[in-house]
């Protein structure tokens, strides 16, 4: 479907893979993974393609220019300190 | 006696496998607690870490930056510069490495850590296994501020 994306995230609980539409807020994909993986809520994770984070989170999927099948990271927010 | 460090390594080394196999990392185990693991960067080179696991969890695991020919840890032509965990004292400056603390390692830069409380270290956020912080410093080699090799 051209309306979607299929995305391979990997989180700290291993690989997820799903179809979203393109229209899907970058939050609302987080939220998902966060769900599907039993992540805990409490923190605070970053979605990243080739290592940009994708942000703001409002914006959707083909906002940032993906198409077809994207690879992702799921990632604990933080910087060095 | 199987420790408590293995049976935990046992167990958070899967999702770590999982994604190694489908990123095409480098993922070896040595011993029951320790492992290497190799990391592509943005510069299109690979980037090799020394991982020592023992005593963990009660403490956090010591990523080393490490030479997978000649075996060497913590040499400047090994350790990445920029990102935003990479200290220019050469070990990623985060409170679940424990090379981050100066208790531990001469080189760390903080003796304001406990490292006991690790993974209540506000600083920790998320990255309370090893998959999660294999994870951050995969993006880090990636992001935009990597700025090669230190030496």
């Amino acid at each position: 479907m051209h309306d979607e994306l299929t995305l391979e995230i990997a989180t700290p609980s291993g690989v997820f893979t799903g179809t979203f539409a393109k229209t899907t807020k970058v939050q609302d994909v987080i939220a998902a993974v966060v769900e599907d993986q039993h992540l805990a809520e409490g923190d605070s994770f970053d979605l990243v393609h080739d290592g940009e984070v994708l942000q703001p989170v409002e914006r959707p999927l083909v906002s940032f220019g993906l198409c077809g099948t994207v690879i992702l990271e799921l990632v604990a927010t933080g910087s060095g300190v | 006696m199987t420790t408590v460090a293995e049976l935990t390594i046992e167990e958070e080394i899967k999702p770590l496998k999982h994604i190694a196999l489908r990123r095409g990392w480098h993922l070896e185990l040595f011993t029951a607690v320790t492992f290497e693991i190799g990391l592509p960067a943005r510069d299109g080179t690979r980037f090799w870490l020394y991982c020592d696991c023992e005593r963990y969890p009660s403490v956090p695991p010591a990523w080393h930056w490490y030479n997978a020919e000649s075996k060497a840890v913590d040499q400047l032509k090994d350790i990445p510069c920029g990102g935003a965990f990479f200290h220019n004292s050469g070990v990623i400056c985060a409170p679940w490495n424990r090379l981050a603390y100066r208790s531990e390692d001469a080189r760390g830069p903080h003796s304001d850590w406990t490292i006991g409380d690790w993974r209540s270290n506000p600083y920790t956020g998320g990255c309370r296994n090893l998959a999660a912080m294999a994870l951050r410093i995969a993006v880090e080699l990636k992001a935009a501020t990597y700025k090669g090799r230190t030496g």
